[in-house]
């Protein structure tokens, strides 16, 4: 039984690889469940064990990877705290809000494999909460985009301004406009618990949608 | 403009708002100064533009270049500098670092780098802030993170990150150069990482004054230098410079005199230093001094607890102080044993000389003479009233006098459907202390401890005149709000040391009044004012001592005097009593005010001292009449004048509404009861919870339905201490808080009840507060804080206590230096009805008994206690004393006799591994082969180990063996929890109820054991788990990493159990169960769970459940439980059984709402709140719902504070 803690290289990386895996799923899924892109672009694909929505769009998948290429040195050094998927209107204010939030325990370690089927069991939990989640939530207007937006700790920004993951793919501060929501309303999707990663889910819906 | 310093700057930041015309005095003369040397400035460079014009600076902290270089920047180019923040004036916020607070403090402000004014100087016109802002603005008010997004564009700035980068590495030599100095305070802190010689001086200062500032420096290096402004500008020398060659020149100009003054500034402070830091600071050798110095300081203050006298410990602490390192070798070798002992005799020191104490303990003593008396009445069958039967022979004279007036009066008292007297004795302390003193009669006299001088020398360290103004704005403060505190100037500057007034408000005395005349209080003499401020007041102002004797004396006999009418009385505490008069009136056929008046004129006869009535259809009524009535007359409140009466009544003049409510009251726009009575009681309920809303409701229109009770039931029983309370170690709070709960259980066992629910209370030094308080040895400016546990059972043993009071005294995680008063509160009592004939806990049944120096709490077994406690066995006093059976230790004893005074219900037998010689071989035998082999090989350990501590104890009647590997592991019994246990029905034996197992840890149970049990076997332990898990979901805390260190450290603290105490039969052997892996009992509760069967709740829920016992924070729990499923039972109960939820059961409940907030588990709260939705808005009761409202409420401001949005409850 191999033990890895944080001092190991390792430790942080698994848990960045777990956890943008994840977040790749769930932001194609968002995408369908929100319906930001038409549906035909989707193809049903399986991914711990359910059956998940995957575009097949070659530039949003681009994109969207690419992204999370660059949040996964923040999740590395337990730098990023949240991990948000914006939905915004035609005039780029943001209706819906998928936020990640995640801490990581400061002295835990992952000491078997069961652990990380536990953490797959939970992932999935996850995974099937967006798939529903269009049932607590009001619709959306037409003509919606989205972002990525990553919060992070404290003074993060400074490195990755110098170190850019890749070229000409720069992190850029948000618009206060893009970030404020008005009455803003709270849905809790899920939340877990678990040695490497503590993660919860909630949706932060605009009041008025239209 | 820094030569004020660090203190005044931050006060400023925050004080702002209220120091009135001196603070606006001084910034228009810094502004005024500021001009002047600004024209004088630019005359002298010579260049000089206006880009600044229209900007106001403020430098926040340390900055790069440095607050002087701002300054001079600002006066070349056009711009103000201001030395004090406001948030209306100043337009940008210089810093190149905040801390968390302060960015949240200024969110919303403009806070920019000072490259911006650098670079814009450079450039020659004023460029746009925005890419220089420290922190861009972000949403969540507590995370100070920057929100960045993602996008193939063009990257912004990097020019701000770049210069930061190079300024964090101009920090790292300097860093280093300081560490490779000769350290002389290694051994001081955490902040030593940036210390030398001549920065020590100023880090300690500030550690003293302001110790949050410790933490910030602890962090990181970087933030060390930010908050440590003074050390850079002492060590200017060292910093490699990045500038012009002028500005080099002017800067460094300007800090030699700064340096240099920083130097002095430490000296200045001297005197509001603690003496015995200095010595360290200037001997090279203080390293290993400072270590052995906490012991020292706790000998002082254990040292003040004996002595009566605070003048003369004052001085033989000081003669301690010079030489510590006489005291050095045997200080610092003190065992921990000895630290128990010493804590443990500060607290009977404290309890039998704090003569208040007595006092208001003597309440309860006279509650228990009037039981006494009602329980004579009925043995006796019927009691002489010597008093009412002078009344009736009164009435019978007076009758013949005035045949007319008597039938009104009968008439009147017809009318009378009750009558509540209450007496009080006026001034109490004062008229019995002048009672042989008839030449203080009339004049103003005041019950202190002061001996009659007004100075006192002023304690290092103490800060008298900062009390002052503290308690002074927190008596004016109309707001709820925190009040900061702020460093006087007098403090800093050298020149407010001739300042005259405020050197005399620091010399007064701090004695406290006890009470005063009403001479004295005509003058604004108040009852606990200091005696100096008193005596300002009212210079005629005689002081007498406190006289013990006589209090008693004059009590009993008052006491014995209203005896004479009727027994119908309730204690409210030495000098005040309730009667209820009705049946005594209906029997006399009098009049209230005629009792009244015989009431009176025999207590004056007879103590000599004079006593107010106050008389009213109920209680309220009749205390509200005592006010009018006093001084010395008596007043009947006519049912008829009630509603006039009190309509001018301001509210704060009814019980239970004090300073805060009154506060909040005022804000609502009610000041009078007149007031009060507009308000809705669904409105007083929503804002005070529905029991207090209720009552003010009532209150305020004279409506009281209490009872006069003559037996009353204790509702809570508690220890507290806040005077002397200082620690310098750990251990030595666990220890005090270990022997608190030794008096909290002698005091339960004296009235005879357990409690469930654990509250500690402490006093922490209020952050910025003086560390030395005015008040000798008091406490001074505190925080309090209430931590509440809810325990598996009722109890009264102390060590159970302790370990729940531990547990949350961990939790709390504070700094014990700044501990200031601890307190145990044990709630929800039930009666114990063996407590009755308890050898130990006998009550103390006569008033005159008690009242008679009979010492209850001075049982011999206390005088053991301490003496052993002494000895090097090291052993814990209360565990060897056979007199104090715990529950929580009877598992060791194998026998119920033992125990008989607290066994439990259930409790017949209680087995831990049982010595061969107990257990049923054929039993034995039947055992699987693995099972056995375990239990013989317990024994081979044990045999090995602890052949002479084997129990003597007899063969118990039936004895099952047992699972070696669940029960062997040794765990102290002091700090164990009653974590659980197992009942198993003995088919044999119908009258005894079962065996009762105590079951260890999860982490200790052997999985393989567990596998080989039998089924039944297997489901009971499953089921007894679960109700560890729902019980008590700490237990499971010392699992995890952190736990485990505490409980070894634990271990050592109380080396108890290894004592040699014949019943303790602990295995201090090294079980294959102990070192079994974590991962294993993991699994193993993993097992447990998914074996127990259709659970209501998802299996993906279980599992973060038990995982999340393995992390070191402890879960969020609502009275002890913490799975979801638990907790929407005890809310189902809860809501079902009780029609008026308590309000502090409501506050419970939104205290978990926002621990689930803060724990970042808003599924489970989301869930929780549905749940109480659904359950609280079906309840018929509408006080539910609206309960539900005030706990929405409640959360969602939290919510919304932390997310900035609120929950969507549908």
């Amino acid at each position: 039984m191999t033990t890895l803690t944080r001092q190991d290289l390792n430790f942080g990386q698994v848990v960045a690889d777990i956890l943008c895996e994840f977040l790749e799923v769930a932001i194609h899924l968002i995408l369908y469940v929100r319906e930001v892109y038409p549906s035909g672009i989707f193809q049903k694909r399986k991914k711990y064990n359910v059956p998940v929505q995957m575009s097949c769009h070659p530039e949003l998948n681009q994109y969207i990877q690419d992204t999370l290429h660059c949040v996964k040195p923040l999740i590395e050094k337990n730098d990023a705290e949240k991990v948000v998927v914006v939905i915004m209107d035609k005039e780029h204010h943001p209706v819906e809000r998928f936020v990640f939030e995640i801490s990581q325990p400061p002295l835990l370690s992952i000491s078997s494999d069961t652990l990380l089927s536990h953490v797959e069991q939970l992932l999935r939990a996850f995974i099937l909460k967006i798939s529903v989640c269009d049932a607590v939530l009001n619709n959306n207007p037409p003509g919606c985009s989205f972002t990525v937006l990553v919060h992070t700790r404290d003074a993060a920004t400074r490195n990755m301004e110098k170190v850019q993951v890749i070229k000409d793919f720069p992190w850029i501060v948000a618009d206060e406009q893009e970030v404020h929501m008005q009455e803003p309303r709270l849905i809790p999707l899920k939340t877990m618990t678990s040695d490497i990663v503590k993660m919860q889910l909630y949706v932060e819906e605009r009041a008025q949608k239209t | 403009m820094s030569r004020d310093g660090w203190a005044k700057k931050r006060a400023n930041a925050r004080g702002d708002n209220g120091w009135g015309g001196y603070m606006a005095a001084k910034v228009s003369k810094l502004d005024e100064e500021f001009k002047l040397d600004a024209s004088r400035e630019r005359q002298k460079e010579g260049l000089c533009s206006n880009i600044f014009s229209g900007v106001s600076i403020y430098v926040n902290g340390y900055t790069e270049p440095n607050a002087d270089e701002l300054r001079r920047l600002m006066m070349l180019h056009g711009g103000q500098f201001h030395v004090y923040y406001s948030r209306s004036k100043t337009t940008h916020i210089i810093a190149n670092n905040l801390p968390n607070s302060k960015i949240q403090e200024l969110k919303g402000e403009k806070v920019i780098r000072p490259e911006w004014i650098t670079d814009s100087v450079k450039a020659g016109c004023l460029l746009p802030y925005l890419q220089y802002q420290l922190y861009a603005k972000h949403k969540g008010p507590l995370f100070p993170g920057m929100t960045v997004r993602q996008t193939s564009e063009i990257a912004g700035p990097s020019h701000g990150p770049l210069q930061l980068s190079v300024h964090q590495k101009l920090h790292l030599p300097q860093c280093s150069v300081q560490l490779s100095v000769p350290n002389h305070e290694q051994s001081s802190s955490s902040y030593q990482n940036s210390t030398n010689p001549k920065s020590s001086h100023n880090q300690l200062y500030q550690g003293n004054v302001q110790p949050q500032y410790i933490q910030h420096n602890s962090s990181t290096c970087f933030e060390a230098s930010l908050t440590n402004g003074h050390t850079h500008l002492v060590n200017g020398a060292l910093k490699p410079k990045a500038m012009s060659p002028v500005k080099e020149k002017s800067s460094v100009d300007k800090e030699l005199p700064e340096s240099t003054e920083n130097q002095l500034h430490p000296k200045q402070l001297q005197p509001s230093l603690q003496a015995d830091s200095w010595p360290e600071k200037t001997l090279p050798s203080s390293a290993s001094r400072s270590l052995s110095h906490s012991p020292i300081r706790l000998n002082g203050s254990h040292h003040n607890a004996f002595s009566s006298n605070p003048a003369s410990v004052n001085s033989t602490n000081k003669t301690t102080k010079p030489g510590p390192s006489t005291d050095e070798s045997t200080s610092s070798s003190k065992s921990s044993a000895q630290l128990l002992a010493q804590t443990g005799d500060l607290i009977s020191e404290y309890y039998t000389h704090s003569r208040f104490h007595q006092i208001s303990t003597w309440r309860t003593g006279f509650s228990e003479y009037v039981n006494e008396l009602h329980s004579k009445r009925k043995a006796a069958g019927g009691a002489s009233f010597p008093g009412k039967e002078r009344l009736r022979k009164s009435m019978a004279l007076c009758s013949s006098d005035c045949q007319g007036k008597k039938v009104n009066v009968k008439v009147a008292s017809c009318h009378i459907k009750s009558c509540v007297l209450h007496v009080d004795m006026d001034c109490f302390f004062v008229s019995v202390g002048i009672r042989f003193r008839p030449d203080l009669k009339g004049k103003p006299v005041a019950v202190t401890s002061n001996r009659g001088q007004v100075r006192v020398p002023t304690r290092p360290g103490a800060n008298p005149q900062l009390e002052q103004q503290y308690y002074q704005r927190k008596l004016t403060h109309t707001q709820q709000s925190e009040i900061d505190l702020y460093l006087t100037p007098s403090q800093e500057s050298p020149d407010s040391h001739n300042n005259g007034v405020d050197e005399d408000a620091a010399a007064l005395s701090m004695a406290e009044i006890a009470s005063c005349s009403y001479e004295a209080r005509q003058a604004g003499v108040k009852n606990g004012m200091f005696f100096g401020k008193a005596k300002q007041l009212c210079p005629s102002l005689q002081s007498v001592p406190y006289d013990f004797e006589a209090y008693k004396e004059v009590a009993l006999s008052m006491y014995e005097i209203l005896a004479g009418f009727t027994h119908d009385i309730e204690a409210l505490s030495c000098d005040e009593v309730l009667i209820d008069g009705s049946t005594l009136l209906a029997e006399l056929g009098t009049h209230p005010e005629d009792l009244a008046k015989a009431i009176r004129a025999d207590i004056k006869d007879k103590t000599g001292c004079c006593a107010s009535v106050g008389m009213g259809s109920n209680i309220l009524l009749a205390r509200l009449a005592t006010r009018k009535a006093k001084p010395d007359g008596q007043y009947f409140l006519k049912s008829e004048e009630v509603d006039d009466f009190i309509r001018d009544l301001p509210v704060t003049s009814l019980p239970g509404v004090g300073p805060v409510m009154g506060r909040k009251l005022s804000a609502m726009g009610v000041r009078s009861c007149g007031d009060l009575q507009q308000v809705s009681l669904s409105h007083l309920q929503k804002k005070f919870g529905p029991r207090t809303g209720q009552t003010l409701f009532r209150f305020c229109r004279g409506l009281d339905d209490r009872p006069v009770r003559y037996e009353k039931q204790r509702k809570s029983v508690s220890a507290e201490m806040n005077y002397n309370i200082r620690f310098t170690r750990i251990d030595e709070a666990e220890c005090f808080l270990t022997n608190l709960s030794m008096e909290v259980q002698r005091r339960l066992q004296e009235a005879g009840v357990r409690g469930r629910r654990v509250t500690l209370k402490v006093m922490v030094r209020k952050v910025g507060a003086p560390m030395e308080p005015a008040k000798y040895g008091g406490h001074g400016i505190c925080d309090h804080i209430a931590r509440t546990v809810m325990l598996a059972q009722y109890t009264d043993s102390g060590q159970l206590i302790a370990t729940a009071v531990l547990k949350l005294f961990h939790a709390m995680n504070l700094q014990v230096q700044d501990l200031r008063g601890v307190g145990i509160q044990i709630q929800l009592l039930e009666g114990n009805h063996s407590a009755s004939h308890d050898p130990t806990g006998h009550r103390t049944r006569s008033i005159k008994e008690m009242l008679l120096g009979q010492q209850p709490n001075k049982s011999p077994h206390h005088e053991k206690t301490f003496s052993t406690a002494g000895s090097p066995s090291g052993s814990s006093p209360h565990l060897q004393s056979p007199a104090e059976p715990v529950p929580g230790t009877s598992k060791d004893h194998p026998t119920c006799s033992r125990t008989p005074k607290h066994s439990r219900a259930r409790l017949d037998l209680s087995i831990e591994v049982p010595s061969p010689s107990q257990v049923d071989r054929s039993v034995l035998e039947a055992l699987p082969a693995e099972l056995r082999e375990q239990v013989e090989q317990s024994w081979i350990n044990r045999d090995g180990k602890q052949n002479s501590q084997r129990s003597p104890s007899p063969q118990p009647p039936a004895s099952l063996p047992q699972l070696p590997s669940l029960n062997s592991p040794p765990r102290p019994a002091l700090y164990t929890p009653p974590v659980g246990t197992l009942v198993l029905q003995i088919p044999n034996h119908p009258d005894s109820p079962g065996i009762v197992l105590e079951l260890p840890n999860f982490s200790q149970v052997d999985p393989d054991v567990f596998a080989a049990l039998p089924r039944e076997l297997q489901e009971e332990l499953k089921s007894a788990y679960n109700r560890i898990a729902t019980v008590q979901p700490q237990s499971k805390m010392c699992k995890s990493s952190g736990g485990l260190r505490r409980y070894k450290r634990k271990n050592a603290v109380s080396p108890v159990k290894k004592g040699p105490s014949p019943t303790k039969r602990r295995q201090t052997t090294n079980h294959p169960a102990n070192i079994l892996p974590l991962v294993t009992s993991r699994e193993l509760i993993n097992a447990v769970k998914n074996e127990n069967g259709p659970s209501t709740s998802s299996s993906n829920k279980d599992i973060p459940e038990s995982l999340s016992n393995f992390i070191p924070r402890p879960a969020p729990s609502l009275a002890g439980a913490c799975d979801l499923t638990d907790i929407k039972t005890l809310l189902r109960e809860w809501v079902t059984t009780i029609t008026d939820p308590m309000e502090e059961d409501i506050l419970q409940v939104v205290k978990y709402c926002t621990d689930l907030i803060e724990d970042k588990d808003l599924e489970k709260l989301d869930l929780i709140i549905k749940y109480m939705k659904r359950l609280m808005q079906q309840s018929v009761e509408s006080v539910w719902s609206m309960a539900f409202d005030f706990i929405l409420d409640n959360v969602q401001v939290v919510v919304q504070q932390t997310y900035g949005s609120t929950l969507k409850v549908t």
